[in-house]
């Protein structure tokens, strides 16, 4: 069961006519002659590895700015803002009463004098929609697909690069460009919308300033990177995948990213529309949502719906699509039920195209109401599925506690929590309770930072020392993974117990009963914040003094593991053709692995594939 | 008699019993006609419980027993297994289905109010609720929450009382947790839910200073609407049936221009208007009579032109009718027309409360 | 001029340095990106790639049809106003633009993959041409009179829709009293709507044909894009995967055109 052969050697487009030769063999990070060339050869990139890597740094960076705003959310969320009745004596000895407004922490932080309850209600209204939509459109939407994906998929299918390179840099740019004018809006004054824009709130509010307009047109531009790669996906998974590998037998990563593309490209063009809409409604005012010209809000809520809730998925299925390879490498077994995992991300991208009316079970007539509801409960099945799939793949493994396998175990645990929870908001006479109360934000915090940061974090641990060639130290990564775990828990577990009491979401006080539940809260995200620190260090640590990475650390089959750590510029030597499945681990050895240390059981196989990877390791070294 | 004004509502105030409470501390829902949902969420609520007990029980157990033992491998184990495969896949749709169905009745069994109902409307705006009775009358109480005064609106204990709700302006939501229920209030339509309040004996109540037994449940706005959503709650005060009837005729009294004006400040401005000098969204009242003001557009009302009565009074029913003619230097469009939300006498009530205001 | 020096890398005009070599095409030399196997492949995927892309713009412009459609069945009354002031004549040479165009580009491509680079380009000239009438109908004929109050009617039977107007230039144009606008939403300014809720028709109206205008004006640029790689030999039989795309595209654009044309101007 041989993995890589060199049979079609030089049918790659390429190979002969190509001039930089050496380059090609050299890790795709070297640096060029000089720093100034160096930065132009990363800005003008067509390399699918430099573009993820590139994508990696901007999401992390904007994950931090996400994330400091959520410190500030949480830190006003401290104390609830009330009058206060201070008693005192004046100069001639009269007692005295005078009252004074505490609890405005936002305000006083930022040194705006005397404020009133409503300017600071405004700065939380704007860091929290800030918040929202960076983590939103320029955090976890292209976190996994455009930096994890863009580096690994087309390795995965044993390509030399994604079907259109520089479209792919394309979207880059455009994702920046997007960020741009995020910012922009920011330094502007920030926009208070919420994330999710409605109108006629998002017509009305500032409405002698662009800076919504360029909110808008920053969600707008980011809707089309991401339709970009998206399309790019798509037509590299049909069209470039190496012989052998037929459809089922890419690895679920890929299967997982596919469905997630599907979704991006058919979903993503109507919030276009909807945004563009928006944006003519605030210019023109042609009030099509507004209601005091005849139009209709509620469209625009189903219009937003639309694709934000097929986009939910478009963030969970990657992070689905890394837990797909976590758990088999580091079980080193085979996962369970492929197949149905594989539909059932299909399923999941199917079925999510006809539920968005969830978001309004308040706001939208009975019928629609009891029919989406009905739909939503739909997409639960398949998702159940995947989860009872992980846990089954454990059973009989050969379980290595490493940090990506503590991520994936995290993520089972928090997107079970949110997906469960996801239950009674799908159930209409709870969701008239829960609807816009911390229940919601709690559900969704557990599905996406519990569910896609987690399982994104996890699996930059798992493909580190593929990306950069360096380990780093486990045993801290665990800790912080830990930390990160204890923290997310006592963060937003107590936002569903604020929920179902009552507390409605987006408010930047509250009544006083809720303050012990706000100030738990608070402290875990300050844990939180301790916890991705710990992590960034660890990260910097390895950077700068991480030995060098093996091969293949952690056993695993797919392509990948099969090509040096970091890998070439054109990532193979020869064309690879695929044998075996990507997760034979009962019957392959793993490349670069030592026979004594995983003594696979049937003799033959355990000979051919370590005989095929020696092959390619003296392949390579007589290349130089 | 019913002038009285309650200082800070707190948790002993409202009778909060949440649903979490529910089964782990006996609360209950205080609407009568709703223990279902409550019953289907507790259902709900288990059986994650117990679906997540296993499911993270075998993966733990699991991780421990098979932990790696290096030089040997995974034993073989089946990859796929058919019949569990559809188990799990058709089992749930079971659990799910019957969610559906529970909570369809739950939500059909609010909205279809009982034809005696007593019919409320209720009107939305940024940022306060005002609530008109079926005698025309409008409730001139208030409660401080936080850091705002917020109305208080009665409602007979055991009876039905249906919210037909509508906003003046953009998004906002009714929400009363202790009845677990809310419904959107939307510009362009009228909304509407239900509720028939748990009676009094069937729980804790506190007592009026004439002795009368009430009880108290916050309703918030839960649809973000801008700077003091925060702040846009109300009282929903459960009283005896008999002494629901007195107090909102009472209310219908003719009173003093003055404190008819002081009510409707009360009710629909004193989110963004201070009677005391302090600034908000809006300018202060406090001494706006013969003072001078200035525009954004640069033009100025002089201390002499604001002193006269009959131009100030024409002058406050131009920025209640349009507001948006003449912005007061300093503040934003903000304020929306009240045109067809407020009489003529209430306009003079009005004008007459904020020169009252020195 | 349809052939070039192997070294494209040349400026144009100025002779290049380097001796003569044979002249070839382009498109001989041609090759698939280093990471395709083939020609074919790459060109299979490129298609494929486009087709996804067409997908995407059918469903930015279904949000449009579906707030037209929710619209029409709000407010019927103002609907069937506000189409009667579109000209059915105007709208359907308009189409029959766009007809011509989408056949003269799809000439366009067959003469390329047959190397009549001349007729190939003429097809092509004429495509670009035809996406200026149709945007100088667009906008002197229909926009600007609507959107500044006089009607340039070209159907003596909606005449009796002015009878409070002005005419001139011998009845062909009309204008308004006080030069009232059909614009959209709050700019909505003529005085003798009958239905309050005109100006939504107006909205959709101009936000569908807008949006529709500058796919036009992007298919132009596509078109010109290609048109110049005819020029410099890059197309030809064995590879043409430009122009086929750009044709693509551009009969898109003319098919969403053909369902706007009876929506906004058939119906009333
Ligand atoms: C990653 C993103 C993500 C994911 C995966 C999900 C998954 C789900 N979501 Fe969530 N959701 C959001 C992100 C996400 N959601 C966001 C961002 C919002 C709020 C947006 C806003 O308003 O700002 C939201 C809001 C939201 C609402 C609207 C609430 C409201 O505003 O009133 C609803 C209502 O139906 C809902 C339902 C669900 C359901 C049923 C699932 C299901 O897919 C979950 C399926 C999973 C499971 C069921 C758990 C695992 C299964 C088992 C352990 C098997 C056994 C189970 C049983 C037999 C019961 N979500
Ligand atoms: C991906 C999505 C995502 C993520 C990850 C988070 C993360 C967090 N969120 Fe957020 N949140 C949203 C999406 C997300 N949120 C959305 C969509 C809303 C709704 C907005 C709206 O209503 O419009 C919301 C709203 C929201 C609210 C409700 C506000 C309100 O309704 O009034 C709160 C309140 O507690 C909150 C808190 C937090 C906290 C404490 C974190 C923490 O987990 C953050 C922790 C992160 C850090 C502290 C940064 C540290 C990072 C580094 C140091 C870099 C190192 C990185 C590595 C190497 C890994 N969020
Ligand atoms: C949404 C907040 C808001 C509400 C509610 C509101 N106003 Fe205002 N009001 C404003 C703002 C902002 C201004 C200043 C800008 C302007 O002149 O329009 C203002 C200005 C005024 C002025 C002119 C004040 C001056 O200093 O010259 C008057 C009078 C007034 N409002 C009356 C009312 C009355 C009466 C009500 C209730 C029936 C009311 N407002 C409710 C926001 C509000
Ligand atoms: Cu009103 Cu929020
Ligand atoms: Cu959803």
């Amino acid at each position: 069961m041989a993995t890589i052969d060199d049979r079609n050697a030089g049918t790659l487009g390429d190979a002969a006519g190509h001039g930089g030769h050496h380059d090609e063999h050299g890790s795709y990070l070297q640096p060029k002659e000089t720093l100034l060339a160096t930065i132009w050869d990363w800005a003008t990139t067509v390399d699918h590895k430099k573009i993820g890597v590139m994508y990696l740094s901007a999401v992390l960076m904007m994950f931090f700015f996400g994330g400091v705003a959520a410190l500030a959310v949480r830190t006003e969320l401290l104390y609830p803002v009330r009058t206060v009745e201070v008693q005192g004596v004046d100069a001639q000895g009269q007692p005295t009463t005078t009252t004074t407004v505490t609890g405005q922490w936002l305000a006083s932080f930022l040194g705006v004098k005397d404020a009133n309850i409503a300017q600071n209600n405004q700065l939380y209204n704007r860091a929290f929609t800030l918040h929202g939509a960076i983590m939103v459109f320029m955090v976890i939407i292209p976190s996994v697909p455009a930096a994890l994906g863009n580096f690994f998929l087309p390795i995965m299918i044993g390509a030399k690069d994604v079907a259109f390179p520089r479209l792919n840099l394309l979207s880059w740019y455009i994702y920046v460009t997007g960020s741009i004018f995020g910012i922009m809006s920011i330094l502007l004054g920030g926009v208070d919308t919420g994330w999710t824009f409605y109108t006629p709130y998002s017509t009305t509010t500032d409405a002698d300033q662009l800076k919504v307009v360029f909110m808008v047109l920053a969600a707008f531009i980011l809707g089309f990177s991401s339709i970009l790669t998206g399309l790019n996906f798509v037509v590299t998974v049909h069209k470039l995948r190496a012989p052998g590998m037929g459809w089922f037998d890419m690895p679920l990563f890929v299967w997982a990213l596919y469905a997630t593309s599907i979704l991006q490209v058919l979903a993503t063009p109507v919030i276009g529309i909807t945004l563009l809409l928006l944006t003519f409604e605030r210019i023109f005012r042609v009030g099509i949502f507004d209601p005091g010209l005849g139009g209709d809000p509620v469209l625009f809520q189903h219009f937003f719906w639309f694709y934000s809730h097929p986009v939910v998925y478009v963030m969970i299925l990657p992070g689905m699509a890394i837990i797909n390879e976590i758990i088999p490498v580091h079980a080193h077994k085979k996962i369970f039920g492929y197949r149905s995992m594989a539909f059932a991300s299909l399923g999941i991208a199917a079925v999510s195209f006809l539920v968005w009316g969830h978001h309004m079970f308040t706001a939208e007539g009975e019928l629609a109401a009891t029919v989406f509801s009905a739909l939503t409960f739909l997409v639960a099945v398949p998702t159940a599925v995947k989860m009872f799939n992980w846990v089954g793949t454990l059973y009989k493994g050969s379980i290595s506690m490493t940090p990506p396998m503590v991520y994936a175990l995290m993520f089972l645990f928090l997107f079970a929590i949110g997906g469960l929870t996801g239950l009674p908001l799908a159930t209409l006479s709870t969701d008239m309770h829960l609807h816009d109360s911390y229940f919601v934000v709690a559900h969704f915090h557990y599905v996406m930072m519990g569910g896609t940061i987690i399982a994104f974090v996890g699996g930059l641990h798992h493909w580190w020392p593929k990306l950069f060639g360096k380990m780093y130290n486990q045993r801290a990564a665990i800790v912080f993974a830990l930390i990160q775990f204890v923290g997310f828990n006592v963060t937003f577990f107590t936002q569903f117990i604020l929920g179902t009491r009552g507390m409605p979401r987006r408010y930047a006080s509250y009544i006083d009963e809720f303050q012990m539940l706000h100030q738990i809260s608070t402290v875990g995200s300050y844990m939180l914040a301790v916890g991705f620190t710990g992590s960034l260090a660890v990260f910097v640590h390895s950077l700068l003094a991480g030995k060098k990475a093996p091969q293949n650390p952690w056993g695993g089959l797919t392509l990948e593991w099969h090509i040096e750590s970091p890998p070439t510029t054109h990532n193979f030597h020869k064309e690879p053709i695929v044998h075996h499945g990507p997760y034979d681990f009962d019957t392959v050895l793993p490349p670069g692995w030592d026979p004594k240390d995983y003594p696979v059981p049937n003799a033959e196989a355990q000979a051919k594939a370590y005989e095929q990877v020696e092959h390619i390791h003296i392949g390579h070294q007589g290349q130089h | 008699m019913s002038n009285h004004v309650l200082q800070s509502a707190t948790l002993a105030d409202s009778a909060h019993e949440f649903m979490f409470k529910r089964e782990g501390l006996g609360g209950k829902s205080y609407f009568t006609g709703v223990t279902d949902s409550d019953d289907i969420y507790m259902w709900i609520f288990w059986l994650s419980t117990v679906i997540f007990i296993m499911l993270m029980g075998v993966m733990l157990y699991w991780t421990f027993k098979y932990r790696r033992v290096p030089g040997t491998i995974a034993a073989a184990s089946s990859s796929h297994n058919m019949l569990l495969e559809l188990a799990w896949s058709i089992i749930p749709m079971g659990f799910f289905a019957y969610m559906f169905f529970e909570g369809f009745h739950g939500y059909i069994g609010r909205l279809a109010a009982p034809p005696d109902s007593i019919e409320l409307r209720l009107t939305g705006r940024k940022w306060n609720w005002s609530a008109v009775y079926p005698n025309g009358a409008e409730t001139p109480e208030q409660i401080v929450v936080g850091a705002v005064k917020v109305p208080v609106f009665y409602v007979p204990e055991d009876r039905p009382v249906k919210l037909l709700m509508i906003s003046q302006d953009v998004l906002h939501a009714f929400w009363i947790p202790d009845f677990r229920t809310k419904m959107d209030v939307q510009p362009n339509r009228y909304t509407s839910y239900w509720f028939k309040a748990a009676r009094l004996d069937d729980g804790p109540t506190k007592s009026l200073p004439d002795g009368t037994r009430y009880r108290d449940h916050f309703a918030f706005c839960a649809e973000y609407c801008g700077d003091m959503h925060s702040e846009m709650a109300a009282i929903i005060r459960v009283v005896p049936d008999a002494y629901y009837g007195q107090v909102i005729s009472t209310w219908n009294d003719a009173v003093e221009p003055v404190e008819l004006g002081r009510r409707k400040w009360a009710s629909m401005c004193s989110s963004c208007h201070s009677s005391d000098g302090t600034k908000n969204t809006g300018p202060t009242w406090k001494g706006l009579f013969g003072h001078a003001v200035d525009f954004t557009d640069g033009t100025s009302y002089t201390a002499e032109q604001m002193g006269n009565d009959e131009f100030f009074a024409n002058y406050i029913r131009e920025s209640i009718l349009e507001p948006q003619k003449k912005i007061v230097a300093g503040f934003g469009p903000n304020m929306n027309s009240f045109r067809g939300q407020i009489t003529e006498p209430q306009i003079a009530g009005i004008t007459a409360y904020i020169k009252s205001l020195k | 001029m349809t052939t070039i020096p192997h070294d494209s890398h040349s400026p144009h005009g100025h002779p290049s340095p380097a001796p003569e070599r044979p002249k070839t095409m382009l498109w001989q030399v041609y090759k698939a990106a280093h990471h395709f196997r083939n020609k074919e492949e790459e060109f299979d995927g490129v298609k494929l790639g486009m087709w996804l892309f067409l997908a995407t713009e059918v469903l930015l412009f279904s949000g449009l049809f579906c707030a037209y459609t929710i619209f029409r069945i709000m407010y019927p009354q103002a609907f069937a106003n506000g189409s009667q002031y579109l000209d059915w004549r105007w709208g359907g040479l308009n189409t029959i633009v766009l007809l011509i165009s989408s056949y003269t580009m799809a000439s366009g491509i067959r003469w390329v993959q047959l190397q009549e680079y001349g007729k190939a380009k003429f097809n092509l000239l004429f495509t670009m041409f035809c996406g200026l009438v149709f945007l100088i109908i667009k906008f002197t004929f229909e926009y600007t009179p609507k959107w500044s109050g006089y009607f340039f009617f070209l159907d003596p039977a909606l005449k009796h829709h002015h009878d409070s107007g002005k005419t001139a230039l011998g009845g062909l144009f009309h204008f308004v009293e006080g030069y009232g606008g059909k614009r959209p939403g709050e700019l909505f300014s003529y005085p003798f709507s009958t239905d309050p809720y005109e100006h939504l028709w107006w909205s959709v109206y101009y936000s569908a044909t807008g949006i529709h205008a500058s796919h036009v004006i992007i298919g132009m640029g596509f078109i010109w894009w290609v048109y110049r790689r005819v020029c410099k030999g890059v197309y030809g039989p064995t590879h043409y995967t430009g122009v086929e795309m750009s044709g693509l595209y551009w009969h898109l654009v003319d098919l969403i055109w053909i369902f706007l044309f009876p929506l906004l101007y058939l119906i009333h």
